[in-house]
């Protein structure tokens, strides 16, 4: 399995990360964990920057070497005092993808609608999912929180890192909607609701909702 | 007194005979290292200047190491200290200090270098992805100023959501824009557009003496013609106005041919007829290579496909694999060549067409699926691609006497070739660059990858190989891509001495420390 001394500093992890994208500091991406390790670094030098993951998974899909990065960045996060912060994230989620799969949504889907799927647990079974995500934006003309690598632009609301005050989701919010043109939006995780109304003044609703 | 023969003398040294002809290049290192490491004078209170600015500089091991080496992996070095990128006087105050103190600044964007050029054996490295922002997209006049550390791939993020596209860019979603526009950058439609130098409009740079300036065709052309392919020599890239378009999706037509010269020659004829948007070659290996056209529009590809395709002697992917078939048939001792072919076939095709990345026929993202392409099947810890650029009429000796070194050093390779249109009032942005100076209306190039398929090979193999190719462009009289970093020693007998030395006075009279990407080029 490789691990992260096989990182060779491509920077395509770079590409998709959250947590990259607001810091512009690469120490602030799984290569620059990676490389930091490579040299020397153990979890107590890197504990600002861990704390900044919101482990979206993005990056392991993304990575050449087929690193496990996130499952790197976890472990590394276990040995350090933010492992002991409880995250407000509840892990006993709904079935994203099965509410995704009803057909009632393709019914009530709009073209000006934003579809936010849930970034991790899209990324956790990426290459069964995103095709069926694409068939169903081409079937309802509705946007989706999807990048052109396609993958998807987590909002990090709930997420630890958000708690422990090292990720910006106004910030990460106002680039997934930067350009997208829609008028309601429709979350997957419940969490998102309530923020992502506030930060966008749009009207937000659960996926349950539509599909009834 | 004892005179040893070569192998005598090998067979002392504790290094291998060096495979590739001894005396091939009269006074330049046949086995190129790092170059001497800059060992800190002055340092200290470089630092001390620095900070008392303002300006973080991170000097820890773990952060230095993150940029040991470049995507080559042959060079490794250390920084004594990196500083990101933040803004044009923060780079400016940086830029002073180092020249008051001589302390050597390297400049790397997306280190996608091959040579070295961006990793820094001593001194400053400067990281300007720090700097990596779109400030502005001109809809109207189809115009997008950005920072220059931004990758690629996220301009084209940004630009899509506004249904722009830029117009070429290298086939590498990690390259930074600053860092291709300084040597150049192509792609598959380059034979049209140009290469990706070419689409700058303006520049805010940040020279080596630390003086903040915009420059352009038409204020402070002579800094602009320097800056564009000048290799990091002659300033900073800080921000860039570049050309842009409206996006579309392509449709893509392959075309196979058994061997390398009808289809480099279909090649030069369809950038002259002007009638596809997007071409290229790709080779699986020299019995099997690839034609790739595009287009941008519906009326395009019908115009091609009734005038201009009957006279393309390649052929359709279920023709070439019957002719294929039957020429290894009565081949057996070349069925292991046949089953790497059935096995990169199967492998590779799908990442050319991915569902999720098509919209019917048509693909939507060519840059993310060509470059993901690169880097999962051609890509690897050692990015070893010498190059051969020449003008149309050395193309195709230069492509085939290539392919044979290639052939010579490993089993399995690939060959990428392109044309790129050459702007005559750029001519001068060209003059120390991969440009040929006898290139007229396209320059053509051509790259050697060789495919490790789990082998291990030595730096010093590589590093021949790379020679073996470059020596075939100084036979032919011609330039090369990536002639920085470990290659410099070919510089001269490939440009010559006369705009070398014109050069290197410039260089001398605009960085008086001679410190910015110090051993990139001079």
């Amino acid at each position: 399995m490789p691990s992260f001394s096989d990182c060779y500093g491509c920077s395509l992890c770079l590409l998709s990360c959250p947590m990259w994208l607001q810091r512009r500091d690469v120490r602030f991406s799984p290569q620059g964990y990676a490389k930091a390790m490579q040299h020397g670094a153990d979890v107590a030098d890197m504990t600002e920057q861990l704390s900044a993951c919101i482990q979206c998974g993005a990056c392991d899909l993304l990575c050449p070497e087929k690193i496990d990065l996130s499952a790197m960045i976890a472990t590394a996060l276990q040995k350090t005092p933010l492992a002991k912060t409880e995250s407000t994230c509840d892990e006993a989620v709904a079935d994203y993808f099965s509410m995704s799969c009803e057909p009632a949504l393709l019914q009530h889907l709009r073209v000006d609608d934003l579809y936010i799927i849930e970034a991790s647990h899209f990324h956790a079974n990426h290459c069964l999912r995103v095709e069926h995500y694409t068939e169903l934006r081409r079937s309802t003309g509705c946007s989706m929180n999807l990048d052109l690598n396609r993958m998807a632009v987590s909002t990090g609301i709930g997420s630890r890192s958000v708690d422990l005050q090292s990720f910006d989701v106004t910030k990460q919010v106002q680039w997934m909607i930067q350009g997208r043109s829609f008028e309601r939006i429709i979350v997957e995780n419940m969490a998102d609701k309530t923020m992502l109304a506030e930060i966008t003044g749009k009207p937000v609703l659960h996926v349950s909702e539509l599909i009834g | 007194m004892i005179e040893l023969n070569l192998a005598e003398t090998a067979a002392l040294s504790s290094l291998p005979a060096d495979p590739v002809a001894p005396d091939a290049l009269i006074g330049i290192p046949r086995q190129q290292t790092n170059p001497s490491r800059w060992m800190g004078e002055q340092w200290p209170e470089f630092v001390l200047a620095v900070k008392q600015q303002g300006i973080e500089i991170r000097e820890r091991r773990v952060d230095t190491g993150i940029y040991v080496t470049d995507a080559g992996g042959l060079a490794y070095g250390m920084p004594h200290g990196v500083v990101v990128a933040g803004s044009a006087e923060q780079v400016a105050a940086l830029m002073k200090a180092a020249q008051q103190f001589a302390v050597p600044v390297t400049v790397r964007g997306g280190g996608l270098t091959t040579e070295g050029e961006s990793v820094a054996f001593g001194g400053v490295l400067l990281d300007m992805t720090g700097m990596s922002r779109v400030l502005h997209v001109d809809k109207q006049l189809l115009t997008v100023r950005t920072e220059a550390g931004i990758f690629w791939c996220h301009l084209a993020e940004v630009l899509r959501r506004d249904g722009l596209d830029y117009l070429s860019a290298p086939l590498n979603l990690s390259s930074s824009v600053g860092g291709t526009l300084g040597v150049g950058g192509i792609d598959v439609n380059s034979s049209r557009f140009g290469c990706s130098a070419d689409q700058a409009i303006s520049l805010l740079v940040v020279t080596p003496t630390g003086e903040i300036v915009e420059c352009s065709d038409d204020e402070n052309p002579e800094l602009f013609e320097r800056i564009i392919f000048g290799y990091g020599q002659f300033g900073i890239i800080i921000e860039v106005t570049l050309s842009i378009r409206p996006y579309t999706p392509l449709r893509m037509h392959y075309f196979y041919y058994a061997s390398l010269k009808p289809c480099v020659e279909d090649l030069l004829m369809l950038d002259v007829s002007q009638t596809c948007d997007y071409t290229g070659i790709l080779t699986m290996m020299d019995s099997a290579i690839t034609l790739l056209v595009a287009f941008d529009s519906d009326e395009r590809e019908a115009e091609f496909l009734a005038q201009v395709k009957p006279k393309l002697r390649g052929f359709g992917e279920l023709m070439f694999g019957l002719r294929l078939a039957a020429a290894f048939s009565w081949r057996p001792w070349k069925w292991k060549e046949a089953l790497f072919l059935l096995r990169r076939k199967r492998e590779l095709f799908p990442d050319l067409q991915p569902k999720h990345h098509m919209q019917g026929d048509k693909m939507l993202d060519r840059s993310v699926v060509f470059s993901r392409a690169v880097w999962k099947h051609w890509g690897d810890r050692h990015m070893v691609i010498p190059d051969l650029a020449t003008n149309r009429d050395k193309f195709i000796e230069a492509v085939e006497r290539g392919n044979a070194v290639c052939r010579k050093y490993f089993p399995y390779y690939t060959l990428y070739c392109v044309g790129i249109r050459l702007r005559d009032e750029h001519r001068a942005h060209y003059e120390l660059s991969s440009i040929p100076s006898d290139a007229t209306g396209w320059a053509y190039g051509c790259e050697f990858e060789p495919m490790y398929n789990g082998v291990e090979y030595s730096r010093d193999t590589l590093q021949s190989f790379k020679n073996e190719i470059y020596d075939v462009g100084v036979e032919l009289e011609t330039s090369y891509y990536r002639f920085g970093g470990m290659m410099k020693g070919y510089i001269r007998r490939a440009l010559g001495d006369a705009v070398v030395e014109k050069h290197l006075k410039l260089k001398q009279k605009v960085d008086p420390a001679m410190i910015l990407n110090r051993d990139v080029i001079f």
